[in-house]
Parts: structure tokens; C-alpha cells; sequence
């Protein structure tokens, strides 16, 4: 519209010259003064603008929208016929792509453009509307008016609903609300089992009630409060594309959400801005905080072999865990063979998404279980899975 | 309740981004934005007609026309305004109705048509008009064709802007259609009312706004309500700037600057210099179209032809007494002398001679007119006037072809009442009147060698202002101008101080001298010069008189009329040259006898030049200085040779001494002047130019035969219709200079008109169509596109993986794995039988769009600009 508009002028400029009557020159006149008063007009539109940006919530799941909602009010007498939104966003390579769109505003009112941000696999998206740029009425000026809108979207894993039981050989722990299902206590908060009397059984345990009604005397077995030492070591770094890394994360998270959940405490080897260390986890928000740093961390680079054993062998001493349950999607046999030699665990499982165990890793590593499946099809493949 | 009104998504590898506009159902356009369309189609249908017609004048009452645009704006407005299956049969419905009257009155529409093209091509300035004339389709009632023909155009005017502004916001077929009917206005120079004219300019900022706020996209609606909004505060803020504009020019009194018209002189001094002629030989230089130009006389240019031709048409119709010398009609006058042309006076010095005109109030005298000074003694004296009428046929436009001596009262000039003499490609512009002649009064050596003064003190004021501004112009001459010594020798100066004059007469008065002066210089001319019509072209860089005087010693009329004219000047008697007609006795037959009136054809062959001399007390003087005429030939006396001598001689002729008065003590004669433009205008409408006063002598006469009516009228200004047309505002385009600074304007205009109509296309196709694999076609389109500006191979018969490889290689842009996704898309839309899905063609159009970003950005300028305003890939 610039160059269209630079050629009329000089056009009005020759025809000036050339055509003797006053109109050629009320021509010229009116086509330089024209733009002032559009110029003026943008004024008041900038001034009266108001830009607001919104997002509906802090993080996502992947495949799952996240909302940014932007609301232009014009109250100025003027519309306005063109208003450029630009929003930048770093896409989950880190590329930096911009997304236009032009509205029209009529004056005295309000729009609202929602941009709707979907990302199919985990990371991070940062959104931001630096400004807005304003037309006048033709398109000749434009100003930009500055919003300084900035945000950055994780994008989680999804967590799944899973229930598995959790084992006996957990450790006493008094705070823990999980109570042995193998194993008496003298927690009273619990009733573990129902039992004949015997000799040295304290009094206070008599059930007098359903004494009353049997031969003999019942005694109340308390229970025995116990936290399982799960240690998870989820391995986004076998994973060969997004999907698998996907994969891995749903399911360490459902997991990692329904320990959390259950209160129980557990452990997991991660890899963030901090490099491979151990994070222990005792609520949902901690898992969830652990999820946002891991996720920040999947593009980064991956670590070397020597990296996982190095934060093995700084684990605490004499640490012993119920369960070391790995999450992978490549097998790594050597590293499974250091966690297996170190015996830090009871039990070691194995969830392979969508990789291929071969035989040979099999039987060297005896005391590992592996558990082949998928995100669709963990309910059924691990059915028999006991934390 | 929220609707959704537009959906735009990007799709970049792994992540999708969706941008939704919501708005309120209540905030959709009403009846306002209707109301608002309908004043900018009415404004705009209003600015170009009435722009058209306030120039055109053609027949019909403006009221009339008026409420037939109001009604054609307010039903296509309507009509376009409907919903869509209301829309689909009312526009049908118009369209079927309007074909059906189209067909019906197709021969009025047709008549009207060329006569409205007829009478534009009348008032309009050009040579070539007569040659693009068309011939009228005959009937019987031209002034309600032509009013059926504008009607017609108005309705499809209102259905072209209602199409453009109210349903497609695309002001492409809005410009085509309405923006020519305004340039046809101002390139020959009209002057459209302003009202209709800030109307027409106005409306296109509206639409233009209308129009830069409608996104591309085909569901519209909901952005109609903005849109007008934008429209229509455009459209007020350009009425505001041309009132401001306006009132800034009427308040200050604001004038042109000098510089501007100095500019403007310059162009056109420049511009008259080429002819299209010479324009359109230098273009076919290959296969050159010779035009042929004929005559001895151009319009003050001399030359430029070397040997001049005679096509023996006729351009002149006349119809005089047969006189027994040779008659002139005198029409151009050159007053400046530019080295190689004649010219008139700057506007500037027009403007003085008109205030010098203007500031005289008595009647009956006009210092403009030649000869007024004998009017009274005419008038007076009981001597023969005799009529004359002259038709111009073929000749220049610019002039009204007038004997001398005219009775100024007893001039009119026809007034086209009707059309049905537009016929035959003929355009007639005919005048009568009277003259007289003078030698009847004086003899040719009476009026050389007296002192003129007049009796009355205001025709000897009004004379004395117009004298001085004779001798301060009409003595000018040009620097290039050297040759004087080789005429004023000391034969000269002895010639003219010669104290014994012939025949004994002892005193030398001022007349005398004056008398002695002319003699001597049409001697020389004669015997040193030769007539010829073989002179050859003015070489480069030289005067033309010089040239003559000089070296070549042979011309035409107008070498010899040219040499005369300066010769005088520097023997310090003003003179001008001029231009026009002359008819020879022979021309009439031959048994015809003297006075008795005949039609006569005058060819381009009677083109001829001559000089004017100013006498003190007289005014202007017709002398012919060309070798092979009389030597007392003049245009208006009879005098024979000896005659000459003892005017050269100051031999008293009776009346030398005395004093002739001229007792002009009133005149019956109206100053009520008119301009001597050679226009015609519509009887009961105004002349096209804005300054032309109309009022025409009262002569009633009978019709010739050919359908013409003349027009009651009053006095005439002789000079100023004898003087070439007042210049129009804008001149006679064809010139080299306008010819291009059109064309790249043009050629801008049309780059811009394309790339917007290629991109607008572009994303119909593309982007809002819903048959996914045609836009995915369209995109890929754009993809090879890309593909030939980076020289790389089409697929042809290479496979998928490897025509990937060999482009990945091949250039960086298409080595980063989107081209493979353009490609694999494409063939998807092209083999699979599944439908892309919109994600898939929104990743191809963005993947597409990536790489011409990138590499747009990494060209140099003139790529950029081949890119976007060529290809218009971006």
C-alpha cells in the first residue's frame, strides 16, 4: 500500500503540472493531508488500545490443548481495519515460529482471539506476544502497540489411573499410612488380623466381643505400617524418537503418581538441569515438580553410560530398596547389569515399551523381570505387576 | 452467545497451533452497515457518472439522472445485502430483467452510445479526432437515446460498486469499470464538478478501506460490521481533507506559482517539439508507419519538414464574393520567436493584455481588436460589406479561420442544437459574417504613411496602453537571431534617410521613414531570396531565420514571413507572424464573376504565412513579404506596385499630411466579448470550459440544409478568436514524454493490480476452498514455482526417495527435510484415495511458505522485488 500510495502522490504531483485548473491541486493537497489525518486517527486507536493475554492454565499433557486467550478492547471512537497479532512460540525442537492473525476491530468494542496450543509430545513450549500491530484504515501506517506477554507451557506427561498392589519386605516406616499386609505391628491405627490367643499376648488385644461368642479367646493382630523403597529410573535417553520418550514418561508418571498417592515415599534416578541425580519423592506435588524439571531436560544431551553409574554408586550406603523398576524403551544391558551386581534392591523390574529383550540379556540377568508392553496396552500386560 | 468466525492453524513438526475468533451474536453487522454500503456505492456511482457528465454535457435533466442513481444504488445494495438464497434469485432476477431491456432498446442503447462518444469527442482537444470519429447510428429522437444509454450505465454502475464494495470487497472490477470514465474526463482536459469529482475519490478510499479490513477468507460477514466502519470513516476523512484542502485554496486566494507554470511551459514547449508522427516512426523503427505530414504551415513550427507536399484535401469550406486578389484567412499568430518556433504569449502576458483590455470601459472600441479604430468611419461611411461563412472541415481546431476586416457585430458561429449533423465522419464548426474592405476607405500607401491619432481622448488612452505594450513585446527578438547585419547595411540606413525623397518631396516625416523601412526589407527579401517548397529541414542547433538569411537563401512562406517579421522588429517596427488560409482567384471558376459569391474548397495546399505590422493609431497591419506575391499584396487592399514606390517615396497621395481621426464617440457595438475558442457547445447547456463566454452576435439565419440552427449571440473579440484557443489544462497528450511517464505508471499500477489479484486467488484456492487436494494442487503449484526460481529439476520420472535426495543436495533450503514433506504431501493429494486432512495441507502451505521466507531473505534487492511483485510468491 506504501509503494501504491508513493504513486499516486507523484501521479497527483504530474498531474498538477500539467492540468492548470485549482482541482489538480486540491487533489494533491487532499492526498497529503490524508495521510496525516489516518496517522492521527492511529494515534487515538493506540492510545485507547488495551491488549490482555490470558492463559487457562500453568502446564498440559501432551495431545491435550493448552488456551491462550488475548482480548483487544478498542474504546476509541475509530475502528480500526486491520490489527496483526503476532505470537511467537519455541516449538519442541526449540525452533522459534511465529503465528500471524489479522483481525478487524470495530470501535467502541472487544475481541477475543484464543490460540489453542496442542503438543503431541512432551517438552516445553515458550509462548509470547511481544506486540500487536496496528493499521489505520487503509493500511498505509502502521504502529505497534507493546503486550510483553511471555509464557512458558510445560507440556507433562499423562498419568493414567493404575492400581497395583504393593508387596511385603517394605520397611517399618511409622509416618507411612500404607500399612504390611504380610506382616503384624502394633500400629493400632490398623487391624492386620484376627487370631487365637497364645501365650504372651497381651491383654489389651483381646477382641472380649467376639470372645464372647467363640470358644477360646481372639486376639486383634495389629499392623505393621511400612513404606515400600522404590527407587524408579525412568531412561528418556534410550528412547530413539519422541514417542518412545512419551511412552517412557506416561508410564514412569503413573506410576511415579500412584505411589505419590499412596503416600508412599519412593525415589527416582532423573536426569534434569542438574545432571543424573536422586530425587526423593513424598507427595504429588513433588512428582509433579520433578515432571516440569525432566521434561525442560528432554532435548538436552544425553548422558553418558559412565553418567548412570557414577549416580548409582552415589547413592546412599548401606540403601537397600524394595524394587528398582526401570522404565526404557531401548535396553541398556550393561547399565542393568550394574544395578543387578550392585544388589541394592530386592526386586528388579524392567518395563521395556516397545523394544525387543533378547534371550541372551535374559538369562544374564537373572534377577531382572521384564515387562514388555505399550501405553495402550499396560493395563493388561501388567496385571500382575506388584510394586 | 459466541460464534466462532474463523479458525487458522499452523502445523510445524510436532506441534499444532490453532487461533479462534470468537464474537458475540449480537455484534454481527445490522442495518447500519447496510446503510453505510449504500452511501458508498451511491457516492461512487454518483462521483463517476456526474464527473462524466458535468464534462460531457450530454442531454437530459441531472434530477433525472440523480434519482436514477440513487434508486439503482439503494436496490443493488440491497439486493447484494441479502441472504444467500434470497441473494441467488433477486440477483438473477435483476440480471435476467436487465438483459432483457439490453436486448429490447439495443439500437437506443447503441445510438446513445455513440453519441455520447461523439460529443466527447467534440469538446475534447485532439488532431486526431476526426480520424477516430465514428459515424452515428441514425434515429429519429438522439437526445432520449442518449439518455436511455446513460441510464443503462448508471444501473450497471451501481451493480459493478454494489458487486465490489457490499458482497466481494474487491474494488479490481470497480476500478476497471469506473476509474476510465474519470480519466477520459481529465486527459483532454475537462474540468468535472468537484462535488461529483471529491465524490468519485472519496468513495475509493471507503472501498479501499472496506476492503484492507476484510481478511481473506470467504465467510465475510462477521467482519461486515468493521469493515464499514472502516468505509465509512475513510470516506469522511477524504471529504474532510478536501474541504480543508478547499477552503485553504479559497481562503488564502491561492495561485498558481510561477515555477509551476513555467514548468508547465516547458513541458509543453518541450512536448510541442515532438509529434506523434515522430513517436510512432521511432517505435516501428522495424517496419516504420510513415504518416505523412502535408502543408506548408504547422502551427508555428518551422522546420521540420524538409520538402513540403500538398494532399489536396479539402479543410476548408468557404464561402465568399470572388474577390480579384487574393483573400486570407488568418488564424494563427505567433507573437514569440523560439529559434525554430512561433508561439504565443505566456499565459502571464495574456493575462496583462487582458487586464489592459478589461481596464478600458468605453464602449465601442476594444484596444483587442485589429482594426476597431475604423469601425466608426465604417460604419459612417456607406462602403460594401460583404459575407462570408466558412465551414472547417479538416483543418486545425484550435483556430477560428477569419478574413480581415471584419464587422464585428455580423460574426456568429453555429450552435449545434441537435446530433443528426454528426454524420459522416464529418464534425462541422461553421461561422459567417461580414467584412469589409478597407481600400474602400484608404489606399495601401494612405495607410503606411500617416500618423493616425484619434479625436477621442479615451480611444487615444486605450490606444496608447495598447501601443506600449506592442512596443515593449513585439520588438523582442531572440538571442539567436545574428543575421540583421546582412540585411541592414549601409545601403539600409541610406535608403531610409534619404533626404531627397523621389518626386520632390522635401520633408521626411516619421511615416515616411516608417513606409521606407517595410519597402526596403521585402526588397531584399525578394531579391535575395527564392522561393522554394524544397528548403530542406532546419540542421540541429541553428536559427531558422539565420539559417534562411544566411546560407540557405531558399524557403516557403514561412521562411520568408519568419525573416520579415524579425527584420522589422529590428528595424524597430513591431510585427508578428501568422499563419492561416489564403483562396486565389483562381481557385473560384472562372465563370464566376468578380463579387458574386461561390463555395470554395481550400485545400491543404492554400496554407500560407504572412506578416502583421503594427501602425500607430491603426493597429495591426496584414503584409505579405513572400517572394512571388504582389509587392503591395496585402490581405486586404488592392493597391498595385506604383502605389508602393510612393509610399516608399513619401510622394504626397493627397491626405499624407493630414491627420485622420477616428471620431469614435459610441458604438452600438456590445463589448460583451466572447473567447474565440473553437468549441462547440450544446444550446441550453454550458460550454465545457469553465472560462468560455458564449455570447454570440445577433444573426439569424436560415438553416443550411443540414439540420443546423444558429443562435442568437453578441459582440466578438476578433483577436482573440483569431488567437489560438485558450489553452486547455491539460495538452494534447502524445507526446513522448507523457507517453511513458504513463506507460510506467500503468505498468506499476498493473503489477500491483496482478499481484494483489494472484495472492487474493491464491487464497481462495488455497487456503479457504474446501476440496483439500485441489488447494494441496495449488500450493504445490506455488512449490514448483519456487522450484524453477531456484533452478532446480522437476520430479519427472524419478522416484520419491530419489528426486528427495537429489533436491536435498542440490540446494540448502531443501535439505532440512520440508521439501520432503511438501512432496510426499502432494503425492499423497495425488495417488491416495483418502482426502488430506486440513492439518496435512496447513503443514504443506506453511513447509511451502518457510522455504520462500528463507530464501526471500537471503536475496538481494532486485530478487526481493522479482520475487514479490513478479512471481508474487510471497
Amino acid at each position: 500500500m506504501k509503494v501504491f500510495y508513493a504513486v499516486l502522490l507523484t501521479a497527483a504531483a504530474v498531474f498538477y503540472v500539467l492540468y492548470q485548473d485549482n482541482l489538480s491541486f486540491l487533489l494533491l493537497l487532499t492526498l497529503i493531508i490524508f495521510p496525516f489525518i489516518l496517522l492521527f486517527c492511529l494515534i487515538i486507536n493506540i492510545v485507547f488500545m488495551k491488549v490482555k493475554v490470558t492463559a487457562d492454565s500453568d502446564t498440559t499433557e501432551h495431545g491435550k490443548p493448552v488456551k491462550l486467550r488475548i482480548r483487544i478492547m478498542n474504546k476509541s471512537f475509530f475502528p480500526v481495519s486491520c490489527c496483526n497479532i503476532i505470537m511467537k512460540y519455541t516449538d519442541l525442537d526449540k525452533k522459534i515460529q511465529k503465528f500471524f492473525t489479522e483481525i478487524p476491530l470495530p470501535a467502541r468494542s472487544s475481541e477475543s482471539v484464543i490460540f489453542s496450543i496442542k503438543a503431541e509430545h512432551c517438552g516445553v513450549i515458550d509462548c509470547s506476544v511481544d506486540k500487536v500491530i496496528i493499521s489505520d484504515l487503509i493500511g498505509l501506517l502502521t504502529i505497534p502497540k507493546r503486550v510483553g506477554f511471555c509464557k512458558t507451557i510445560p507440556v507433562l506427561p499423562v498419568c493414567y489411573p493404575f492400581e497395583a498392589p504393593v508387596v511385603n519386605n517394605m520397611n517399618t516406616d511409622d509416618e507411612s499410612g500404607v500399612f504390611s499386609e504380610h506382616k503384624p505391628g502394633d500400629n493400632p491405627s490398623e487391624v492386620h488380623d484376627l487370631r487365637d490367643y497364645r501365650e504372651g499376648d497381651s491383654q489389651n488385644r483381646i477382641h472380649w466381643k467376639l470372645s464372647s461368642r467363640y470358644d477360646g479367646l481372639i486376639v486383634r493382630e495389629l499392623s505393621e505400617p511400612v513404606s515400600g523403597s522404590v527407587l524408579l529410573i525412568p531412561d528418556l535417553f534410550s528412547c530413539a524418537d519422541k514417542k518412545q520418550t512419551d511412552d517412557v514418561l506416561d508410564l514412569y508418571a503413573t506410576i511415579s503418581g500412584f505411589l505419590s498417592e499412596k503416600r508412599l515415599k519412593h525415589s527416582v534416578i532423573a536426569y534434569d538441569d542438574n545432571g543424573i541425580t536422586l530425587k526423593n519423592i513424598s507427595s504429588p506435588a513433588d512428582s509433579v515438580s520433578l515432571l516440569q524439571r525432566q521434561v525442560r531436560s528432554i532435548n538436552a544431551e544425553k548422558p553418558s553410560p559412565d553418567a548412570w553409574t557414577d549416580a548409582l554408586n552415589e547413592l546412599p550406603a548401606f540403601t537397600k530398596y524394595t524394587h528398582i523398576i526401570c522404565f526404557v524403551s531401548g535396553i541398556r544391558a550393561d547399565v542393568l547389569y550394574e544395578i543387578e551386581m550392585m544388589g541394592i534392591a530386592e526386586r528388579i523390574s524392567v518395563i521395556c515399551l516397545g523394544c525387543a529383550k533378547g534371550d541372551e540379556i535374559e538369562s544374564k540377568l537373572s534377577e531382572i523381570v521384564f515387562y514388555n508392553t505399550s501405553v495402550e496396552s499396560f493395563y493388561e500386560d501388567l496385571r500382575f505387576f506388584t510394586v | 452467545m459466541s460464534i466462532n468466525i474463523f479458525k487458522k492453524t499452523a502445523r510445524t513438526g510436532n506441534l499444532s497451533v490453532e487461533a479462534s475468533l470468537y464474537i458475540d451474536e449480537r455484534k454481527r453487522h445490522g442495518i447500519l452497515t447496510v446503510l453505510i454500503y449504500l452511501l458508498l456505492v451511491t457516492a461512487g456511482v454518483y462521483g463517476t457518472i456526474f464527473s462524466f457528465l458535468s464534462c460531457v454535457e450530454v442531454p437530459g435533466s441531472g434530477f433525472a439522472a440523480g434519482i436514477c442513481v440513487i434508486t439503482a444504488s439503494f436496490f443493488m445494495t440491497f439486493v447484494f445485502s441479502m441472504k444467500k438464497k434470497l441473494f441467488t434469485a433477486a440477483l438473477s432476477i435483476t440480471l435476467t430483467v436487465y438483459a432483457v431491456v439490453l436486448f429490447y432498446l439495443r439500437r437506443q442503447i447503441c445510438a446513445g452510445f455513440f453519441n455520447t462518444a461523439n460529443i466527447y469527442l467534440a469538446k475534447s482537444v485532439s488532431k486526431y479526432r476526426t480520424q477516430s470519429f465514428v459515424e452515428l447510428i441514425s434515429s429519429e429522437n438522439a437526445a432520449a437515446d442518449t439518455q436511455i444509454f446513460v441510464l443503462m450505465f448508471i444501473i450497471l454502475l451501481a451493480l459493478v460498486f454494489a458487486y465490489g464494495i457490499v458482497y466481494r470487497n474487491n474494488f479490481f472490477p470497480v476500478f476497471l469499470f469506473s476509474a476510465p470514465v474519470l480519466l477520459l474526463c481529465l486527459y483532454y482536459g475537462f474540468v468535472p464538478d468537484y462535488p461529483a469529482f471529491i465524490s468519485f475519490i472519496a468513495c475509493y478510499a471507503g472501498m479501499i478501506a472496506v476492503n484492507m479490513s476484510m481478511p481473506y477468507t470467504l465467510n465475510s460477514k462477521p467482519y461486515k460490521k468493521a469493515s464499514a466502519q472502516c468505509g465509512i470513516i475513510a470516506f469522511a476523512v477524504m471529504l474532510a481533507c478536501f474541504l480543508a484542502a478547499f477552503l485553504y485554496v479559497r481562503l488564502t486566494g491561492y495561485e498558481r506559482p510561477a515555477s509551476v507554470t513555467e514548468l508547465n511551459s516547458s513541458i509543453k514547449n518541450y512536448t510541442r517539439n515532438v509529434s506523434i508522427e515522430e513517436v510512432i516512426t521511432d517505435l516501428t523503427a522495424i517496419n516504420p508507419i510513415r504518416i505523412v505530414k502535408t502543408g506548408a504551415i504547422d502551427h508555428g513550427r518551422l522546420g521540420k519538414d524538409g520538402n513540403i507536399t500538398f494532399n489536396n484535401k479539402t479543410v476548408l469550406q468557404v464561402n465568399i464574393p470572388k474577390p480579384k486578389n487574393t483573400f486570407y484567412l488568418r488564424g494563427f499568430v505567433g507573437s514569440v520567436y523560439e529559434r525554430d518556433r512561433w508561439e504565443d504569449f505566456p499565459a502571464q502576458k495574456i493575462r496583462e493584455l487582458e487586464n489592459i483590455s478589461a481596464g478600458f470601459d468605453s464602449p465601442g472600441i476594444n484596444v483587442l481588436l485589429m482594426d476597431s479604430y475604423n469601425l466608426e468611419a465604417v460604419r459612417s461611411a456607406d462602403i460594401s460589406k460583404y459575407s462570408f461563412s466558412v465551414k472547417n472541415i479538416g483543418a486545425s481546431r484550435d483556430y477560428l479561420y477569419m478574413p480581415y476586416n471584419l464587422v464585428p457585430e455580423s460574426v456568429a458561429r453555429y450552435e449545434i442544437t441537435d446530433y443528426s449533423h454528426f454524420r459522416g465522419g464529418q464534425l462541422l464548426i461553421n461561422y459567417l459574417g461580414q467584412f469589409y474592405d478597407p481600400s474602400d476607405l484608404y489606399g495601401y500607401s494612405t495607410i503606411l504613411t500617416n500618423k493616425w491619432t484619434s479625436s477621442s481622448p479615451a480611444v487615444a488612452s486605450a490606444e496608447a496602453l495598447y501601443r506600449r505594450f506592442v512596443y515593449d513585446n513585439y520588438l523582442i527578438l531572440p538571442d539567436s537571431f545574428k543575421s540583421a547585419d546582412k540585411v541592414f547595411t549601409g545601403e539600409y540606413y541610406d535608403f531610409i534617410g534619404a533626404e531627397e525623397p523621389v518626386g520632390g518631396k522635401t520633408s521626411l516625416t516619421e511615416m515616411i521613414v516608417f513606409s521606407r523601412k517595410l519597402y526596403f526589407i521585402k526588397k531584399w527579401l525578394r531579391d535575395n531570396c527564392e522561393y522554394s517548397l524544397a528548403a530542406g529541414k532546419l540542421p540541429d542547433g541553428k536559427d531558422f531565420v539565420d539559417y534562411f538569411i544566411t546560407e540557405n537563401r531558399m524557403g516557403s512562406c514561412s521562411h520568408f514571413a519568419s525573416a520579415a517579421v524579425l527584420l522589422c522588429r529590428y528595424a524597430g517596427i513591431p510585427a508578428r507572424y501568422v499563419e492561416g488560409y489564403v483562396i486565389k482567384p483562381n481557385d473560384f471558376s472562372e465563370s464566376t464573376p468578380f463579387g458574386t459569391a461561390q463555395t470554395v474548397n481550400v485545400t491543404d495546399a492554400g496554407g500560407h504565412a504572412w506578416v502583421e505590422i503594427y501602425i500607430s493609431g491603426y493597429g495591426w497591419y496584414p503584409m505579405e513579404f513572400t517572394s512571388g506575391y504582389g509587392f503591395t499584396q496585402t490581405a486586404v487592399t488592392t493597391a498595385d506596385e506604383t502605389e508602393a514606390e510612393t509610399a516608399a517615396s513619401g510622394e504626397d497621395t493627397g491626405s499624407s499630411e493630414s491627420n485622420i481621426t477616428e471620431s469614435v464617440t459610441g458604438s452600438s457595438v456590445q463589448t460583451d466579448v466572447t473567447s474565440g475558442e473553437a468549441t462547440e457547445s450544446i444550446t441550453g447547456t454550458q460550454a465545457s470550459s469553465a472560462d468560455e463566454n458564449t455570447d454570440m452576435p445577433a444573426v439569424t439565419g436560415p438553416a443550411d440544409g443540414t439540420g443546423q440552427n444558429t443562435v442568437q449571440g453578441s459582440g466578438f473579440k476578433a483577436e482573440e478568436y483569431s488567437r489560438r484557443k485558450k489553452t486547455s489544462p491539460l495538452s494534447p497528450p502524445f507526446n513522448t514524454f507523457l507517453i511513458i511517464a504513463g506507460v510506467l505508471i500503468l505498468t506499476v499500477l498493473g503489477m500491483l493490480a496482478r499481484r494483489f489479484y494472484i495472492i487474493k486467488k491464491f487464497h481462495i484456492n488455497a487456503i479457504d476452498t474446501k476440496d483439500i487436494d485441489k488447494a494441496a494442487g495449488v500450493v504445490y503449484g506455488r512449490f514448483k514455482k519456487l522450484l524453477k526460481l531456484l533452478r532446480l529439476p522437476g520430479m519427472s520420472d524419478m522416484t520419491y526417495a530419489d528426486y528427495v535426495k537429489e533436491l536435498s543436495e542440490a540446494s540448502p533450503y531443501m535439505s532440512d527435510g520440508t521439501a520432503e514433506a511438501v512432496i510426499r504431501t502432494a503425492l499423497k493429494a495425488s495417488f491416495d484415495e483418502l482426502p488430506l486432512t486440513r492439518g496435512e495441507l496447513n503443514e504443506m502451505y506453511y513447509s511451502v511458505l518457510n522455504i520462500i521466507k528463507r530464501y526471500y531473505g537471503n536475496s538481494n534487492l532486485f530478487k526481493k522485488l522479482y520475487i514479490r511483485y513478479f512471481l508474487c510468491l510471497i
